[in-house]
């Protein structure tokens, strides 16, 4: 059934053409004297799975609303697979789009929701549009691919959550898009149904070969289903890159909270000389790293799943430390009291207070977890910390060069 | 209902005097029915009270204030049936439905989604205007409509004779009469239905279209094939209300513009009504009259319910 939607689609084995994908270039849409999208350029490689993710009101479903041809920009050029289609109408972008609430025809059964576009493509060109035929087997094989096979009479009101949004989808790839829209597709379905849908999605992704835009405002599911993420915030792109690329160097402080859970803890720290390099202190806190080419104000992030945590005796030596801060190898020290214990199944993540403030730990779960109120002293090793730039915010890469 | 029985079948078990329900049941048992007196004995007085006082005044011969009075039996029927006058009223309505219909329906709903599809300032303004006739005082507006259509010095002659038409006497030809009367109805249903219409639309999914213009999907057929069709049923219940209110909203322009003539040709069932009861002083007769209205309503309205429902299981 895939290899249909696939080859019948005459690109599936064909090199990436260059210039493929979507571009925006330039592109700025204003409502009244708010800018809601500023995007001097933005690459979705073709065949990409691509998540925009930010927070609400980032900008991100307007970006898409534009992509489908739903919204006009202010300026710019919207560019799919190599052609300007800045001025063309969304039926005509060769993009289709699922929508958060699935936007389903209330008045048509699944059958006919599936195949409106097609018969409207019939009747619009009647010489080279799909024949009868044509879009019953096409239907048929977009339900056989989404499960819908036993649905196909009725109507969205007869059909349960996860049941519409398939129709939604199904209703999308029977046109064999070469962009796949998809404008929150899991935030209206349970969150057992969304672990499982995330799956059907790259599944089909992977089925269909062509590009996918998702817009998200759930980090986790960013991470986990894209090939690329884009992070916007405050309509403007402000990393992009393979999961694992944002994930490991965030580009600064508000992707760096943004993306990940639990968010990397930050702490506002001051540079100073050291013969090692550069001294990072804060109360409660001093740690040493290598380079001297950083500003005086900083911002020390780190992901709470790199600390390590260590009991300390309720009194002695263990105040002592953590009141100097004293360092005792390269890398971060804290040291601080269990406030709150999260269990998350496989995890359990450790809030600590202290001198410093207040930071999360996620360590594994079960054999000598701590409990609330132990005084525990946190290391992180010194390649696992981030330096940000504290008035700009930006990450400083390398403190050596 | 439910305490009623029960409190009762308590006594009735133990058939003990002793055995009292507590004040503040009984309190509780009243106090519903204490709630729902206003409603209750204001639909006895002017609703039902009526009704029946109608049913019994449809069998009698009585003009509504000398002593005597004779009950008749079905005779007011009978004559009702027999003779020409009151058939001849209910074609004529039911030709002002037909006429009327496309204002109920076809038209308010193309102006309620032109109004819908761009909606801002000009929109309401428009809007506002065409709700117009629903407020105006329809006696008043029924006089000015004589100076419209008067055959000697009338607007509509002027217009007429301006053009090169021949000029009509609008109300005196029993030709143009009916049509005249229904067009000046019409611009009341026509307001009142673009707002039913307008609170239809209003309640669609406006990003259904949007995937139906992403679906290629031309302005004209979203409204063909999405907006349209959602307003079925919006479209019957109008359908049904435009003749229940056929014969009622043309009385007015009836009984101001032409009584009826010229030969019967405007007469409705309602106006017929009025006349036996108010004209001809004959209340048993008006009376059977609007007995025969509500049963022939009653039956229309069994009738698309009927209909509707096979439709819904087929």
């Amino acid at each position: 059934m895939t290899a249909g939607v696939t080859t019948d689609g005459g690109t599936a084995n064909d090199l990436t053409p260059d210039g493929a994908g979507v571009l925006l270039d330039g592109v700025t849409k204003r409502y009244g004297r708010q800018t809601v999208l500023d995007v001097p350029r933005l690459q979705v490689p073709h065949r990409s799975f691509t998540v925009l993710v930010g927070p609400s009101g980032c900008g991100k479903s307007t970006g898409l609303r534009v992509v489908a041809g739903l919204e006009t920009p202010d300026t710019g050029r919207v560019v799919i697979g190599g052609v300007d289609v800045t001025d063309v109408a969304p039926g005509r972008r060769g993009v289709s789009m699922v929508f958060q609430d699935f936007a389903l025809y209330p008045h048509l059964t699944v059958e006919q929701n599936i195949s409106f576009s097609l018969r409207l493509e019939a009747r619009h060109d009647r010489r080279n549009g799909p024949s009868k035929a044509d879009i019953a087997r096409r239907v048929t094989e977009a339900c056989a691919m989404l499960g819908l096979e036993k649905l196909r009479g009725r109507r969205p009101a007869q059909l349960s959550g996860g049941e519409r949004q398939r129709v939604g989808l199904a209703r999308a790839v029977v046109r064999r898009p070469s962009v796949l829209l998809l404008d929150e597709p899991l935030s209206a379905l349970d969150a057992q149904l969304r672990q499982h849908a995330r799956a059907e999605l790259v599944r089909l992704h992977r089925e269909l070969g062509n590009t996918v835009v998702l817009v998200t405002h759930d980090q986790l599911e960013a991470l986990s289903m894209g090939t690329n993420l884009v992070v916007m915030n405050g309509g403007k792109v402000v990393q992009s890159g393979t999961p694992g690329e944002v994930y490991r160097r965030p580009a600064d402080t508000f992707v760096a909270g943004f993306v990940g859970s639990p968010a990397m803890n930050l702490h506002d720290v001051r540079a100073g000389t050291h013969p090692a390099g550069t001294e990072l202190t804060a109360p409660g806190l001093r740690v040493v790293i290598p380079g001297d080419r950083l500003p005086a104000e900083v911002r020390l992030g780190w992901r709470p799943g790199d600390g390590v945590l260590e009991r300390l005796p309720d009194a002695g030596p263990a105040a002592g430390l953590g009141a100097g801060g004293e360092s005792t190898g390269p890398g971060l020290h804290a040291d601080g009291v269990v406030d709150v214990v999260e269990f998350t199944g496989d995890a359990v993540v450790v809030h600590c207070a202290g001198e410093l403030g207040r930071w999360a730990v996620a360590v594994r779960a079960g054999v000598d977890q701590p409990a609330v109120g132990d005084r525990v002293r946190t290391r992180v090793a010194a390649a696992h910390l981030h330096l940000f730039d504290a008035t700009t915010g930006r990450r400083i890469d390398d403190p050596t060069a | 209902m439910t305490t009623l029985e029960a409190g009762a079948s308590t006594l009735d078990a133990r058939g003990h005097a002793n055995r009292r329900v507590p004040a503040a049941a009984v309190r509780a048992r009243l106090t519903p029915w204490a709630y729902q007196a206003p409603v209750l004995i204001s639909l006895l007085v002017f609703v039902y009270g009526p009704l029946v006082f109608t049913m019994v005044l449809s069998l009698l011969d009585w003009d509504l204030v000398s002593p005597d009075r004779t009950f008749v039996g079905v005779d007011n029927y009978r004559r009702l049936v027999e003779e020409p006058e009151f058939p001849h009223a209910l074609a004529r309505t039911g030709l002002y439905v037909l006429a009327l219909l496309p204002f109920a329906t076809i038209v308010p709903m193309a102006l309620a989604i032109m109004l819908w599809k761009r909606p801002g300032r000009a929109s309401d303004n428009y809007r506002s205007l065409l709700f117009l006739p629903v407020v105006l005082a329809p006696v008043a507006t029924a006089l000015s409509w004589r100076f419209v259509l008067d055959p000697l010095g009338g607007v509509a002659n002027h217009v007429f004779g301006a053009v090169g038409l021949p000029e009509q006497d609008w109300l005196g030809d029993p030709d143009t009469a009916i049509w005249a009367i229904s067009l000046i109805t019409s611009s009341r249903f026509v307001a009142l239905n673009i707002l039913l219409y307008g609170a239809a639309l209003a309640a669609l999914d406006r990003r259904a279209f949007d995937a139906a213009r992403i679906d290629g999907a031309t302005e004209w057929e979203i409204t063909r094939h999405l907006v349209v069709p959602q307003l079925v049923n919006t479209t019957v219940l109008l359908s049904f209300l435009c003749v229940v209110f056929a014969g009622q909203w043309t009385f007015t322009n009836v009984a101001v513009l032409t009584q009826g003539g010229p030969d019967a040709s405007t007469d409705n069932i309602y106006y017929r009504l009025y006349t036996y009861a108010f004209t001809f002083f004959d209340a048993g007769t008006g009376a059977a009259a609007a007995v025969l209205i509500v049963l022939i309503l009653t039956a229309l309205f069994g009738l698309s319910t009927l209909l509707r429902r096979r439709r819904a299981l087929g």
